[in-house]
């Protein structure tokens, strides 16, 4: 039996009535309408439910440029709430989805919120989550057993499979690379980054050291073959560009160009902040400022080169994970943890 | 005698992967120490070298270049 479309005139809200004819749930949401858009500022939102029929509620929230899906906290409860990142000069658009379901009766707010952005004054960055569905695992050698995500602490916890113990999954070593790793299409304000375009990746690393179960060397990086299993860093494959840590031996933090990786050990690195700059279909250079408590320095590393892209087009983002040391093994059960979080820029070709 | 100097605030304990001077791929734990030639010496520093022959550069320049890195590295280390 079709479900009947309704709409309460007082708040906006469209629901659909139960195949019993159960009445859909009150709802309203403080500020907004249904079908609203409304403009905020970047950081943290959140919003005030009334709920009065104690209606079962879920908040959702996605970007409006890929569709990814933004971490709700308490999204079951009246008081959701998320981070709105400021996407640079241009701002970023969130769809905001309220749903409560009583009866098998529904009741829906949703509404746009646009990002009135500060340009680039405390920029918020955007917060990667592996498990939304818009990255893409490529594993040719199945090391990846299970990803899952915290939508509270943002931290990714990877369980890997039997592997490694071979230079194959040294991201650093040779100019084969067979580990596993995400990836997805970049995308600045809605805009595919080409190689051709000047851009600034800011990639923001949290490793924690304490859940590194194998001597690992990891990256998250730009690319523009993701599923290269070469990576030599003059003349084929990923030619990675961006952040790269390692475990353990303390917590080791720094960048990567290609296969060269330059990681400055310190047992107090905290949070990997990565600056990357490539365009006009070079990969450039990449520059680190390891963070401790405090937050105070820790230790700076740079790697660059100016190679020529060798397939140009797509610029993608990329998180993998390897082995350190060519002889490492990976057990079966092995975990290891990371927050990811990247500022993404590009310029106007005609500054140059 | 040509001049070499080390940039000491760049001199750092890091996990390298790179590539040696003839194409060998190198992975492991170093002291990175930049050395410094200045540019209006090195073309002195090139005719004190002849790559064929086995005793040059000669003892005394190579010396040069190793105390100016022995002294970073023992700067870096906190020898006395």
């Amino acid at each position: 039996m079709p479900v009947t479309p309704c709409f309460d005139p007082t708040t906006g809200a469209s629901g659909g009535a139960a195949p019993g004819g159960a009445t859909p749930p009150t709802l309203s949401v403080s500020g907004r309408v249904n079908k609203g858009a409304y403009t905020v500022s970047s950081g943290a939102r959140s919003l005030t439910i009334s709920n009065p029929d104690a209606a079962t509620l879920l908040t959702t929230v996605k970007l409006s440029t890929d569709g990814s899906a933004v971490t709700v906290t308490d999204s079951t409860t009246t008081s959701p709430s998320w981070t709105a990142a400021s996407g640079g000069a241009d701002g970023l658009a969130y769809e905001v989805t309220v749903t409560a379901t009583k009866s098998g009766a529904t009741a829906q707010v949703s509404f746009t919120e646009a990002v009135n952005s500060t340009g680039l004054l405390a920029m918020t960055p955007t917060q990667v989550n592996l498990t939304d569905g818009t990255w893409t695992l490529y594993d040719p050698d199945s090391q990846v057993d299970t990803v899952s995500y915290d939508a509270v602490t943002g931290l990714h916890t990877v369980t890997m499979n039997a592997g490694g113990a071979s230079s194959d999954y040294n991201p650093g070593s040779g100019s084969v690379f067979r580990g596993a790793r995400w990836y997805k299409l970049l995308t600045v304000a809605g805009t595919q980054v080409d190689s051709a375009d000047w851009l600034t990746v800011e990639h923001i690393v949290d490793p924690t050291s304490t859940t590194a179960d194998w001597v690992q060397r990891n990256f998250f990086a730009t690319t523009t073959d993701p599923t290269s299993t070469t990576n030599h860093t003059t003349n084929s494959g990923l030619q990675l560009l961006g952040a790269a840590w390692s475990h353990p031996s303390g917590t080791e933090q720094g960048t990567c160009i290609g296969n060269s990786f330059q990681i400055a050990a310190n047992a107090l690195s905290e949070t990997l902040r990565a600056v990357a700059l490539r365009g006009n279909d070079f990969v450039g250079m990449a520059a680190s400022l390891v963070l401790k408590s405090g937050p105070a320095f820790a230790s700076a590393t740079q790697r660059f080169g100016q190679y020529t892209v060798q397939t140009t087009g797509n610029v993608y983002l990329v998180v993998g994970l390897g082995i350190k040391t060519n002889t490492e093994v990976i057990v079966a059960g092995d975990q290891t943890q990371f927050r990811l979080r990247y500022v993404a820029s590009t310029l106007d070709s005609g500054t140059f | 005698m040509p001049a070499v100097h080390v940039d000491m605030s760049a001199v750092g304990s890091v996990s390298i992967s790179t590539n040696d001077t003839d194409g060998t791929h190198l992975d492991f734990d170093a002291v990175e120490v930049p050395v410094l030639l200045p540019r209006a010496d090195v073309q002195a520093w090139l005719d004190l070298y002849d790559p064929s022959s086995s005793s040059s550069p000669l003892a005394a320049d190579s010396r040069k270049i190793a105390r100016a890195v022995l002294d970073a590295l023992r700067l870096h280390e906190g020898a006395q």
